[in-house]
């Protein structure tokens, strides 16, 4: 448990420039051992859904690296990255975000088929049972409840074992029920798999179910705190 | 004003862009259609008031026995004008005059205002008032003599006693001895009339002896009667006296009988002859009901209708040139409302589908469905409040400002006639108006549907920008796409990887806006197809109607008389020769034609030989086709030209044993009524040309030649003989002759033409004139007649066509016998002048048109392909954020523009061939026999325009899509 699989050091992003310039994250460090389920937690506008984003390798910081497996993230061109995306992290968002014209199935295995290889049948229909998505494989997303989408999402982040999930906000949209499952197969993939995972949350039950929590407030990193050895 | 008016108005101020680029698109909609109908009625308008000048304002007309018989025409209430024109006599018209006009001169009284309804006007002096009062012919001044004691001095000549010694004057006054036709039978009773003099031209099925005839009645001649016994003259014969109060030069339907221009007095109340009584009839709709009105009015008289006026009223359609641009401006219009139809509804469309979302809001918090499509509606309503105006005003302002432009060269062009100007119809106006804001509202109505039908939930969800129809599911729920999926089936799929078989997927199971972009370029195709075929047919309209290639002048066109070809060759040329030392005159070329029948072996005949429209063609026995043909000889410099144009060796056409020629492919024909356009030689061969015969060993005097329908349907060529000899004195059939033929090569077949004739009417070959008479081309007739044909060029064209009559008026002679042959020198450059304005505008209207559809279409394709793009931008970011790469990206985007283009060019390009065949069937209305061509080079042209749009649109689509990039579409809520 003490290996680093993520190394996040003095990252800095920016939007805009000049006098319309604002900085969403301002020098942050951490690291993040194997296995390690890691809440981050922080006010809207606080900048953690752009520290989420620049570990999963979807937008580039100004300043600062990323570390993942030791490699750097962003030293990659963006066909590279585009790659470690699809093996090494599973996004997970508050809004599902699945394609429209894809049924379950094929959005769960789609990074599976980016990567232009063949899907592995038996873990998929595994991934679906543990999901409890049978019976819904050939459905399209808008034929699924909030619930249903989330857990499409879920698949599809954990369907390459990628070496992090990372999850924005994955019960913002949801309700009390259907909050407690999802995050209910996100840390037993983390407890019986070992998956990384860093969730960002509002909510202090799954903040407090977390190994550890990252506080962060205007772009800065301002308590960092192991709840669970 | 409620919350949802506000709601609206609101949006359209935020989205001031969006707004404008609507508006736009309805006002292009609205002037577009009002252009092509107000050119419409414009041009309805010029022909009805050209005819107006040209033949009256009558509607319908009758002959009656007497004029009493006319006033039941006064009373009946939809009659609201008549004019009465009544025979008064006939005067013998002497040698001279019988030369330009007929036998007789007939006196016509004139009764009402004939003025407005005959257009029959003076040229000079004034309309005649009363019955001893007369209006002439201009061509008759010189042809009439005055009495003694006329205002001014003269001779005392009457009519009929040789020329005047000078022409007449206003006040002048002269005697005419009118008296009436009648008919007399040999042997008294009745004779049949004979095939030549058919019923129609005699006005009475038989012809009777003592029978009167009235001026519209032709001449009764030995022909006239099968036995020939019958004969006209003159009876009851009564000199009179006309004071000659004014002269006309416009003779029309009212002033033109069967003897030609006729003299015109005030009312008669002795008048005893047929009268024509033209009317207005008013309250009619159509050509039939005019007919049945007339009828009621006068049971069993024959009526006429003024045909030309009642087309341009749009109470008759009929063959004719006018016609064609009737069918194509009808094929224009929906061509062009389809089009705007589609641009205002994708434009309505596409701002719906971005606000979908924001409907949906709108419905949370208790929008009713009725509500939401409301504000739709309105938002259409106040677009077309603004649009259709601004189009209406665009559309009148671009065609007046077009024919303020073109007016003068095309009223130049119709000599004689009124200004072509703009004539806007306050129904035409009001109808593209209604046109157009149907339009707008029908496009807005779908969307609208639409739009209501987003659900709170849907909304919430945000899966509502993309709705998922019944089949998408349906295909989603194969059983293959759940067991394997990404298993590569489609074609998309093995040629362009993961991102064709997205392609394939999005494009299955999306919503429609695939076949949104698919049928924008399809329109496109279509509209930059019909802009290419109507730019043809119309030049080909142009070309076949007469406005040719001349370059030269002045033009000599003669014919001679002399029977020996050689000398007639020779006595042309001395012209030519003589012509082209007068001053300032520059000679263009000599060329002399014969026309002789030409036979030609089946292989080689066109549809000049072959087809029922073509006139005087047919089989003959031999299984071969003939026709009446030309020989056209050039000399020697100007073949050599041609001959190098039309791909042929000169050399080969000088061995005096060896006749050859370069046929002509092509010629047009008109019957009157259309334009007929014939394919001749369709590949060189050898065809015999018939020169002479002999009909029991006496040479023939001339031939004639027809073709005649045979029970088997074929149609038989006959040529005639008529000789001597002949003891029917009807001509001798082909059969009984002995024919004299050359044999001639055909080398060459060519679609060039020599330059002094730039059309072919009959089929023609070209051989060097200085061969003619070695190869025995010319006719060896008695009443064989060479043509010749001279161009020249001159600084100024005017006094050297003077110039060149006074030389012609010198030689005329010398061509034979004055009478049988003709000489005639023409200014050319007048009419080159006009045949370009008309070619001008022809180009332009093409252009405009052109112009404007190629915007509309590239417009609706950058609209529908970059905003299908901007809406997709979340889900692009979604697949990106999971990993796909710019490569598989790229060539997803490339596989749905394969997928786009496949689905709208092909059926595009079928659309469209439709409509370019339409447009032909529209010219074959008055140009036959014009075969259709696939345009391939616009089909060309016109997908690789909408291939640069798709291209330029995705990449713009593109550009917006990344400006906006991953995350901050991932973050993107509203």
């Amino acid at each position: 448990m003490d290996m680093d699989i993520l190394t996040v050091s003095h990252l800095t992003k920016v939007y805009g420039e000049g006098e319309n310039a604002t900085v969403a994250l301002n020098d942050v460090s951490f690291s993040i051992a194997e296995g390690e389920f890691v809440a981050i937690v922080g006010s809207s506008g606080s900048g953690k859904s752009t520290l989420l984003h620049l570990m999963g390798g979807v937008d580039r910081p100004t300043s600062g690296t990323v570390l993942l497996n030791g490699t750097d993230v962003y030293s990659r061109s963006d066909e590279e990255l585009a790659v470690f995306r699809r093996r090494e992290v599973g996004l997970v968002y508050q809004f599902y975000n699945l394609v429209p014209v894809l049924n379950t199935v094929e959005n769960m295995t789609l990074p599976v088929a980016l990567d232009g290889r063949t899907v592995n049948e038996a873990r998929c229909t595994a991934l679906v049972e543990k999901l409890g998505l049978a019976g819904l494989e050939a459905h399209l997303p808008n034929q699924l409840s909030g619930g249903q989408q989330q857990r499409v999402a879920i698949g599809r982040a954990l369907m390459n074992g990628p070496a992090v999930v990372l999850a924005d906000e994955p019960t913002g949209n949801l309700d009390t029920r259907n909050s407690c499952e999802i995050m209910r197969l996100l840390t037993e993939s983390n407890r019986t798999l070992g998956q990384t995972l860093v969730v960002i949350t509002h909510d202090e039950a799954i903040a407090l179910s977390a190994d550890r929590i990252i506080a962060i407030e205007d772009g800065s990193v301002v308590r960092d705190e192991r709840i669970r050895p | 004003m409620s919350a949802m008016t506000r709601f609206t108005l609101r949006s359209l101020g935020a989205n001031r862009v969006r707004t404008l680029v609507t508006v736009a698109g309805v006002a292009l909609a609205a002037a577009l259609l009002t252009a092509v109908l107000t050119s419409y009625t414009s041009l309805e308008n010029f022909l009805y008031r050209d005819e107006v000048q040209r033949n009256g304002l009558w509607t319908a007309q009758v002959r009656v026995p007497d004029a009493d018989d006319a006033l039941a025409a006064d009373e009946a209430e939809d009659v609201t004008a008549t004019a009465l024109l009544t025979d008064v006599g006939f005067a013998a018209n002497d040698e001279n005059a019988q030369k330009r006009y007929g036998r007789y001169l007939p006196v016509i009284a004139l009764e009402g205002d004939v003025e407005a309804l005959c257009a029959i006007r003076p040229s000079e002096g004034r309309m005649p008032e009363a019955a001893d009062e007369v209006m002439l012919p201009k061509g008759y001044r010189a042809l009439l003599a005055a009495d003694a004691g006329s205002v001014a001095e003269g001779g005392d000549s009457a009519a009929g006693e040789g020329v005047a010694a000078r022409p007449l004057a206003l006040g002048d006054v002269v005697t005419l001895d009118l008296g009436q036709r009648e008919v007399s039978v040999a042997g008294g009773g009745s004779a049949a009339p004979s095939a030549a003099a058919n019923a129609f031209s005699m006005g009475a099925p038989t012809l009777q002896d003592g029978m009167r005839l009235d001026s519209d009645t032709a001449l009764v001649t030995a022909d006239s009667s099968a036995d020939g016994s019958a004969v006209e003259q003159l009876v009851d014969v009564q000199r009179r006296s006309f004071t000659v109060v004014g002269f006309y030069d416009h003779a029309n339907n009212a002033t033109v009988t069967s003897f030609g221009t006729v003299a015109l007095t005030g009312p008669d109340p002795q008048a005893a002859g047929t009268t024509a009584l033209y009317m207005v009839v008013d309250g009619v709709g159509s050509a039939d009901q005019m007919e049945e009105r007339v009828e009621a009015l006068f049971p069993g008289v024959p009526s006429y209708l003024h045909g030309d006026l009642l087309r341009a009223m749009g109470m008759r359609s009929e063959t004719g040139i006018w016609d064609t641009f009737y069918a194509m401006v009808c094929v224009l219009a929906v061509v062009i409302v389809v089009a705007c139809i589609s641009l205002i509804y994708n434009a309505f469309a596409i701002s719906v589908a971005e606000r979908t979302r924001q409907f949906g809001l709108l419905a949370t918090i208790g929008a009713s469905r009725r509500q939401i499509r409301r504000a739709v509606l309105l938002e259409a309503l106040v677009v077309a409040a603004i649009g259709v105006p601004v189009g209406i005003g665009l559309g009148l302002g671009g065609t007046a400002l077009v024919f303020a432009v073109l007016g003068p060269s095309i009223s130049q062009m119709l000599v004689g006639s009124p200004d072509f100007t703009l004539y806007v119809k306050p129904s035409a106006v009001a109808f593209a108006a209604g046109l157009s804001l149907v339009t707008v509202l029908v496009s807005a109505w779908i969307p609208a549907r639409r739009a209501s039908r987003a659900s709170a939930v849907d909304a919430l969800r945000r899966a509502a920008d993309v709705r998922m129809p019944r089949r998408a599911s349906r295909a989603a729920a194969k059983l293959s796409a759940v067991r394997h999926p990404w298993k590569r089936r489609s074609l998309s799929g093995r040629v362009f990887g993961l991102g064709g078989q997205m392609a394939t997927i999005n494009a299955k199971r999306g919503s429609a806006r695939g076949r949104t972009a698919s049928t924008s370029l399809a329109l496109a195709v279509v509209l930059l197809m019909t802009a290419g075929s109507l730019t043809t047919h119309l030049s080909v309209l142009v070309n076949v109607t007469g406005v040719q290639s001349i370059d030269h002048d002045i033009e000599v066109n003669g014919f001679s008389s002399l029977s020996d070809g050689a000398a007639a060759l020779d006595a042309s040329r001395a012209i030519y020769e003589r012509m082209a030392t007068v001053d300032g005159v520059e000679p263009r070329g000599f060329s002399v034609s014969e026309g002789m029948p030409l036979i030609v072996p089946e292989a080689m005949a066109g549809s000049a030989f072959t087809s029922d429209d073509s006139h005087s063609a047919g089989k003959v026995a031999s299984g071969s086709y003939g026709a009446n043909g030309l020989v056209v000889g050039l000399d020697d410099d100007d073949f050599a030209a041609y001959a190098a144009a039309a791909g042929a060796d000169a050399s080969l056409f000088a061995d005096p044993q060896a006749p050859r020629a370069i046929a002509m492919d092509s010629m047009s024909a008109n019957n009157g009524e259309s334009y007929l356009y014939f394919d001749t030689f369709t590949r060189p061969g050898t065809v015999e040309a018939v020169t002479g015969g002999t009909y029991e060993g006496v040479p023939l005097l001339g031939m004639g030649s027809y073709s005649a329908m045979q029970p088997d349907g074929n149609r038989d060529f006959r040529l005639q003989g008529i000789a001597s000899n002949d003891p029917t004195g009807e001509g001798v059939l082909f059969d009984e002759l002995a024919l004299t033929m050359v044999p001639v090569e055909v080398a060459a077949v060519t679609e060039e033409c020599p330059a002094l004739y730039p059309n072919a009417y009959s089929p023609t070959l070209v051989v060097p004139a200085s061969m003619m008479e070695p190869w025995g081309l010319m006719g060896s007739f008695a009443y064989d007649q060479m043509s010749f044909r001279a161009a020249f060029d001159a600084e100024d064209h005017e006094a050297a066509t003077e110039a060149l009559q006074d030389v012609a008026g010198e030689m005329e002679n010398t061509l034979g016998s004055v009478g049988e042959s003709y000489l005639n020198v023409q200014d050319r450059r007048a009419a080159i002048d006009n045949m370009n304005a008309l070619v001008m505008v022809v180009n332009v209207f093409c252009l405009l048109f052109t112009v404007i559809l190629t915007l509309i279409a590239l417009a609706n394709v950058f609209n529908t392909i970059t905003n299908g793009l901007i809406l997709r931008r979340r889900e692009f970011a979604v697949m990106k954020s999971v990993g796909m790469g710019n490569r598989t990206f790229r060539a997803m985007i490339a596989a749905e523009c394969a997928r786009y283009s496949l689905r709208g060019l092909i059926p595009g390009l079928l659309v469209s061939l439709l409509v370019s065949f339409a447009l032909y069937q529209a010219m074959a209305v008055s140009v036959r026999g014009f075969a259709f061509t696939i345009p391939w080079g616009y089909m060309g042209l016109s997908v690789a325009l909408v291939a640069v749009a798709l291209l330029l649109s995705v990449a713009y689509g593109l550009r917006r899509c990344r400006a906006n990039n991953v995350v901050e579409a991932l973050r993107d809520i509203a």
